[in-house]
């Protein structure tokens, strides 16, 4: 177990490693419906979600659907 | 029936969800402009905000979601965000519109044009949000759009129908459905575009910010409907002096 610095939206944040991206939707309580997760500017489809684990440094922007024209 | 990509549809009125005070008084606008197509927006999650309720509000109406690229400078960011909207949302509709100028929100047509054939390639349900371009439209029409939004004024302007001349040369030449997005204030401006024979409108700001936005929706319901009727009864001809309705031979006169 080692802590790692992630960027989560622009933001940094301190995770114990290993963390998988499911996991870290699920510790921000996130919906996984409508939302995207892209890692390091390339997009992981939800099925891999559970088998991607972040590395110290990391970039993880995470989008979500809102109300909208 | 409306038809997007051999999908069917009952409604022709399209409602964004922006702009509504809440997600429940959004939810029964929805509900009460009957509306099967729905738009939204995709973002990045804000850390300190809670979560947006449109997405569960919609979900439990069981609408067909129309994600849009907003905030897309460019073809590159529109696929971008097309992209994360198909993942977030594993569906191939997506409203592209690309608009980099802040003031008027005007869609870029050769971004657009990019985009669209890139997206409609990766199997996208492309419905573009156009200027009321006759050309550009048959160009978007041609790299494979579900259908054209070109748009009667500019995003959330409620000027109605500015540009109608154009709007029926995109419907008389068009190969697919056209949607009238943006601009629409009133119900009569709806009215006014189905009469011309569009096959739907999209209609945000002018029920999102009505006094009563749930009767407002109904009230465009409506008038959507009686639109479309009237395109389907086929008007009459317009001419520029008097068409006598009535016989003219004066009825004081005695008959021959």
């Amino acid at each position: 177990m080692t802590q790692i610095k992630v960027n989560v939206n622009n933001q940094p944040l301190n995770v114990i490693a290993p963390i998988s991206l499911s996991e870290l939707i699920a510790l921000k309580q996130i919906d996984v419906d409508g939302t995207a997760i892209a890692k390091n500017t390339a997009i992981v489809s939800k099925r891999e979600w559970s088998t991607t684990y972040l590395n110290d440094n990391d970039t993880v922007d995470i989008f979500t659907l809102v109300a909208g024209g | 029936m409306l038809t997007l990509a051999n999908h069917t549809f009952t409604s022709r009125l399209l409602t964004g969800t922006g702009k509504f005070s809440n997600a429940t008084i959004m939810k029964n606008a929805v509900a009460a402009a009957q509306s099967n197509i729905v738009t939204l927006a995709m973002k990045r999650v804000a850390s300190s905000s809670g979560q947006d309720q449109t997405l569960k509000a919609l979900r439990e109406l069981g609408v067909t979601l129309l994600p849009n690229t907003s905030g897309a400078k460019n073809a590159q960011e529109a696929v971008f965000a097309a992209e994360l909207s198909y993942e977030a949302l594993g569906s191939p509709w997506i409203k592209l519109e690309i608009h980099p100028d802040q003031r008027y929100l005007l869609p870029d047509p050769i971004e657009t044009l990019k985009a669209a054939e890139i997206l409609a390639k990766k199997g996208f349900h492309v419905l573009p949000y156009c200027g009321a371009d006759p050309v550009l439209c048959k160009r978007l029409e041609d790299v494979g759009c579900a259908a054209v939004m070109p748009l009667g004024a500019p995003i959330g302007s409620n000027q109605g129908l500015q540009t109608k001349p154009f709007l029926q040369i995109i419907v008389e030449q068009a190969s697919i459905p056209v949607i009238v997005d943006a601009g629409i204030g009133k119900p009569s401006e709806a009215m006014a575009a189905m009469e011309i024979g569009v096959d739907a409108v999209l209609v945000n700001t002018a029920i999102a910010t009505a006094q009563n936005p749930v009767a407002m929706a109904e009230a465009f319901a409506s008038a959507v409907e009686t639109g479309r009727k009237a395109f389907e009864a086929g008007l009459g001809a317009t001419f520029s002096q008097a068409q006598a309705s009535s016989p003219l031979t004066a009825f004081l006169e005695p008959a021959v």
